[in-house]
């Protein structure tokens, strides 16, 4: 597909999925799908230094001029103009947080990513912009990282073009991925043999993007850590993360009289090798799918260990290797025919609710820029169907929880519901009260 | 003692080419942790060593002092296979 003077890359099958979840959200009138990463900042930020870095990853980077194609029964490719010169713009301003978060997560086309500095008393505040079409929760991370060692090294030169590339290996035959994407099927279907209820409902509708970040404390987190523990295997904390977003889920429902037969989410997984600084774009996540009924979810300590088991399972069945499989096989999918399938699948919800814990948030810096990180995390926003998600990340040591939502999806009360059930659930039911 | 380094160095060896970016320094004793391990990554060590060297570890040796480094890891296979 690629022309003189153009370049080409098959998007990946995350990549695909959300092209084809933005077809949705854009027909619904939810707009572009973005996420926002926020770095909070001690002194010396050093703005050109920024500015610098941010210009010469831009013109090695095929993010910000990257275009979609797709023939009609093809593998869609990102192209793009070797002769581009995109850029990433960079700006400051005096405004809350807040308003400017949701005013950036609400902008739709280009650039698909830029930064925007508030200055906030003797530190800053970075909140970095990024369309998820083209990048990932860890590939933004890596994006940060990779502007504080260009800005901490003027000399540097940014990655090379061949580090820009898919990293999934294929799978070693045709008929070895048709097998993957049977014992995936498989595992769909039987999780579509209960239904679902997502809190926005299953017809997409048109909202803005809205979300509330809790923060907790060293000493809060130390103690949520230890009454994960109590409950789930110290290694595999993410059944009781999970077992909690569920439970915030059904706190809301069954406030609405509306309890599901069931709550099903899916937990991203990343395809990057642990501790790599590339790729820098596209989406490099496989999933694991969870399922758990009311009864299940009564208890916390019940639910989160069912979910840890249901971790253990799939792992060892490398259900992530066959959805990886499927997804990548899907691609030659129209979207419309696409979203009809998942759709289809998922009692037309999708899922119940997003749900991701992304580990350590920047592990990569302890500076950007010149100023000492003071704390980080994601604000991702999502589509309707399903409407909500429930995202969490640490700081050194710091939890922190992204309460995501379309406008329309909750009623007046509901986001109490949901954050009084968090930190309940987080906390124990002795250390409930408002965050931030 | 021969045993364990041997294991080791097998462990160090797919955790290095399929599970972390590390640098050429990065050796039987060097923090896993440190380097990015985590939930999904233990699960698939976990599975290596089943298929590896045909042992289960047992759930009391599934800790985060066990998956510190390489060396341990090893100490408690070898432990395992008694």
């Amino acid at each position: 597909m690629a022309t003189p003077g153009t370049v080409s890359v098959p998007l990946s099958g995350a990549d695909w999925f959300l092209a084809t979840a933005e077809r949705m959200m854009l027909a619904a009138g939810q707009g572009e799908h973005m996420g926002l990463t926020v770095l909070r900042l001690g002194p010396g930020l050093d703005l050109a230094a920024l500015r610098s870095a941010a210009a010469r990853l831009a013109a090695a980077s095929p993010i910000a001029a990257a275009r979609l194609r797709k023939p009609i029964l093809g593998v869609p490719r990102w192209v793009w103009r070797v002769d581009a010169r995109p850029s990433f713009p960079v700006e400051e301003h005096r405004e809350p947080l807040d308003e400017l978060c949701a005013r950036r997560l609400n902008e739709s086309s280009a650039p698909a990513v830029r930064f925007d500095v508030l200055g906030d008393g003797p530190g800053s505040t970075l909140v970095m912009r990024w369309r998820h079409l083209l990048l990932d929760a860890k590939g933004a991370e890596l994006f940060l990282a990779e502007i504080a060692r260009l800005a901490d090294n003027a000399d540097s030169p940014p990655p090379r073009p061949d580090s820009w590339g898919p990293i999934a290996p294929r799978p070693k035959s045709f008929r070895t991925a048709l097998g993957e994407a049977e014992r995936f099927k498989d595992h769909f279907y039987a999780l579509a043999s209960t239904s679902i209820h997502s809190l926005g409902g299953s017809t997409p509708r048109p909202g803005a993007a809205a979300f509330f970040v809790e923060e907790f404390s060293a000493a809060e987190t130390a103690e949520i850590t230890a009454r994960g523990q109590t409950a789930t295997h110290e290694l595999f904390r993410m059944g009781w993360f999970l077992a909690v977003a569920m439970r915030v889920h059904h706190a809301v429902l069954c406030r609405r009289g509306e309890d599901a037969e069931s709550y099903q989410s899916n937990c991203p997984v990343q395809e990057r090798k642990r501790g790599a600084r590339h790729p820098i774009w596209q989406n490099h996540v496989s999933q694991l799918f969870f399922r758990l009924t009311p009864a299940e979810i009564a208890e916390l300590g019940a639910a989160a260990r069912a979910l840890q088991g249901q971790f253990i399972a799939q792992t060892r069945e490398r259900l992530d290797v066959a959805f990886a499989t499927t997804s990548r096989l899907l691609r030659r999918m129209p979207p419309g025919l696409y979203l009809r399938v998942i759709r289809n699948g998922s009692h037309g919800h999708l899922t119940s609710f997003f749900f991701s814990h992304t580990g350590e948030f920047l592990p990569e810096c302890r500076t950007f820029c010149g100023a000492p990180i003071a704390h980080g995390w994601h604000v991702p926003s999502v589509c309707q169907p399903p409407g909500t998600g429930v995202f969490f990340s640490e700081r050194d040591a710091r939890l922190i929880a992204v309460i995501s939502w379309r406008e329309g999806t909750l009623r007046a009360g509901e986001l109490d519901i949901m954050r009084t059930r968090l930190r309940a659930d987080l906390l124990g039911p002795h250390s409930i009260g408002p965050g931030r | 003692m021969e045993e364990t380094t041997r294991i080791a160095t097998r462990l160090l060896g797919h955790i290095r080419s399929d599970l972390l970016e590390t640098d050429e320094s990065f050796g039987l004793d060097s923090d896993l942790f440190a380097a990015g391990l985590d939930s999904m990554s233990i699960m698939q060590i976990l599975l290596f060593i089943e298929e590896e060297f045909a042992v289960k570890l047992p759930d009391g040796a599934v800790t985060r002092a066990t998956f510190g480094t390489a060396r341990h890891l090893a100490e408690a296979i070898r432990r395992t296979r008694g």
